[in-house]
């Protein structure tokens, strides 16, 4: 090998920001078995595995990469599986920068090993040769109920149904998935992906009912009336934040998670083929700056809009989505406003959107998220015309599972208070895990609470007579 | 529902059933009269008439509920779509009503508000009565 190969990843072949910006396939199209094969030879296979601590579901990445290297690509996407449900979705959407890579040997020289892009490979591998059901256990029988099939429901639903439970995940909406499907656009995530993903869970023996909002057709309480022994609550953090500031009730003023179900779930860019609609206009503006945002504003593109702006009140150093992100939305075109605040959306006499008033920040002292807190500057405000605002500063937890079970505590902003570690919650049986715990967080940490918390329940279940 | 009610009015705009005329028409005959106390009034329907009741019984001073009816996407909290003013304070239909005191509410805002897609819906429409859904 020479050196120069040591200190650099293969690069992963992209589609033309040009073209891409006009549909909505995937951006990064992966590794072909020769650059597969190329970049797993960087690996050292070290003798202390820095790369296993930063993997939340704790992956055995040097015992996959042994076996890519040695081309046994299936045995390989099975030692994945072994601690990983989900391993086409993490290798696509995985922030791997801030965990396994971010620990990898070669990072502290020259560029770390490219874990995310093989853990795609070898998944994708498997998909195209043929996904092995492993053997399933014979039924404990007992059944414990999964709320939401997002990232940590699905974890937990996989994890338990492999130890002989009978699991039912109960979805609110017509399709599982949850983020994976209403949030991550197809061009960072193809939905058959998802679909065949969901399918190899289904397979281990998993029922998911969708269609099935708990909360409201039934409450926890009457689930395990009925006969669940456990209850897991992974309904995650659906419910969207506006900033407060006038004119947010105006038409042509969305959340983000509006935007984005509109177009991912429903698929709006089809109307009037698919039923549900999107309006645009030809200037949009997208307030925040994290993964999220990202997405809808790329979307927006994709959708037709002359020129997308991504307004963010920090600078370009505390924007909270993943660096590849930023670089593929400003290839695409997003124009970035930052040290940029909206301080009210001014309307036409219809209702619709015209205009958002900003002001100018600058940074000030680090704040208590230890990031630089923006100040306004006095006197600089100014209009920016927009016809869409697309809100994408956060989500809250979904109130409806606390709302309709008295005794599960809660805690701020309504997230549901459970052990970090065994996903425990107030009330004896329950569980909780994702971001309905943390806040919002990411795909693999939600799969990561979603994996231990299968373990406490197992443990309970096994304690309980 | 005439076989929970003590009393039960009917009314059409065409006549067909019952009295023609509207809704309000009849609430503002029993309001007027007052025979007897009312307490609460309830309406469901159309934001015109829910806000054209709502105008009549705050002039009476009765507690009346409206429930709301603004697009929805998800209808489970996860959209914000549903947004709607209520004592001036924005709230989600789906998660914190539907169901709202009357007298709080913007009707203005849910209307225009309502218009939003009308278009797509025109469009949507057009396609249908063309294919009866066979282009899905």
């Amino acid at each position: 090998m020479t050196e120069k190969a040591d200190k650099t990843r293969v690069p992963v072949s992209r589609q033309d920001p040009e073209e891409r910006v006009k549909n909505f396939d995937e951006v990064a199209l992966g590794y072909s078995e020769e650059q597969a094969l190329a970049e797993a030879a960087r690996c050292r296979q070290c003798e202390k595995q820095p790369c296993r601590e930063g993997c939340p579901v704790g992956v055995d990445i040097p015992g996959f990469i042994k076996l890519l290297k040695e081309k046994d690509f299936l045995a390989a996407a099975k030692k994945i599986k072994g601690a990983n449900n989900l391993p086409a979705i993490c290798g696509r959407v995985c922030p791997q920068e801030d965990q396994c890579e971010k620990y990898c040997i070669l990072g502290k020289r020259w560029e770390p090993l490219a874990i995310g892009r093989l853990e795609r490979f070898v998944a994708d591998y498997e998909r195209r040769h043929g996904v092995e059901i492993p053997p399933v256990p014979a039924p404990l029988g007992r059944k414990v109920a999964v709320i939401g099939s997002g990232p940590a429901g699905l974890t937990a639903a996989a994890d338990l149904a492999k130890m002989g439970y009978s699991v039912t995940v109960f979805e609110a909406l017509h399709e599982p998935g949850g983020v994976l499907v209403y949030g991550i656009p197809e061009f960072r995530l193809p939905k058959v992906i998802v679909k065949e993903e969901i399918d190899y869970i289904k397979k281990l023996g998993v029922e998911i009912r969708t269609d099935f909002v708990v909360g409201k057709v039934k409450s926890i309480d009457e689930l395990m009336a009925g006969g669940y022994d456990a209850v897991f609550v992974g309904t995650g953090a659906g419910l969207p934040s506006f900033m407060g500031i006038p004119g947010e009730n105006l038409s042509g003023v969305y959340s983000a998670n509006e935007f984005l179900t509109r177009t991912n779930l429903m698929k709006a860019y089809k109307f009037p083929e698919c039923d549900t609609p999107v309006k645009l206009g030809r200037r949009v503006a997208v307030i925040g700056a994290g993964n999220v945002a990202m997405d809808s504003a790329r979307c927006a593109l994709r959708l037709g809009a002359e020129e997308v702006f991504i307004v963010y009140r920090r600078s370009e150093a505390e924007m909270p989505a993943r660096k590849e992100e930023i670089e593929n939305a400003a290839e695409e075109g997003v124009q970035f406003r930052l040290l940029t605040a909206p301080r009210r959306i001014i309307g036409n006499s219809g209702g619709w959107v015209e205009a958002i008033e900003c002001l100018k920040m600058e940074l000030g002292e680090p704040d208590e998220s230890g990031r630089r807190r923006p100040v306004p500057i006095e006197g600089s405000e100014y209009v920016m015309e927009v016809d869409t605002v697309i809100v994408a500063i956060g989500q809250n937890p979904n109130p409806l599972i606390s709302q309709t079970t008295p005794d599960l505590v809660t805690g701020k902003h309504g997230i549901i208070v459970a052990d970090p570690e065994t996903g425990e919650t107030s009330k004896k049986g329950v569980f909780a895990g994702g971001d309905i715990v943390t806040g919002a967080a990411t795909v693999i940490s939600a799969m990561g609470a979603g994996k231990r918390t299968a373990v406490a329940i197992d443990k309970y279940l096994r304690n309980k007579p | 529902m005439r076989s929970v009610s003590d009393k039960f009015y009917v009314a059409t705009d065409d006549g067909s059933k019952g009295r023609k005329g509207l809704v309000t028409d009849v609430l503002k005959e029993i309001l007027d009269k007052m025979s007897e106390k009312i307490n609460i009034v309830f309406a469901i329907g159309p934001v015109l008439m829910m806000r054209a009741v709502a105008e009549l019984t705050r002039q009476h001073e009765i507690k009346t509920v409206v429930s709301l009816n603004p697009i929805m996407v998800d209808g489970t909290g996860m959209c914000g779509a549903c947004r709607v003013e209520v004592g001036g304070t924005t709230k989600f239909a789906c998660v914190d009503g539907p169901d709202f005191d009357a007298h709080q509410v913007d009707f203005d805002l849910l209307m225009k508000r309502q218009k939003m897609f009308l278009q797509e819906e025109e469009r949507a429409r057009e396609c249908w009565h063309k294919c009866r859904g066979e282009c899905k």
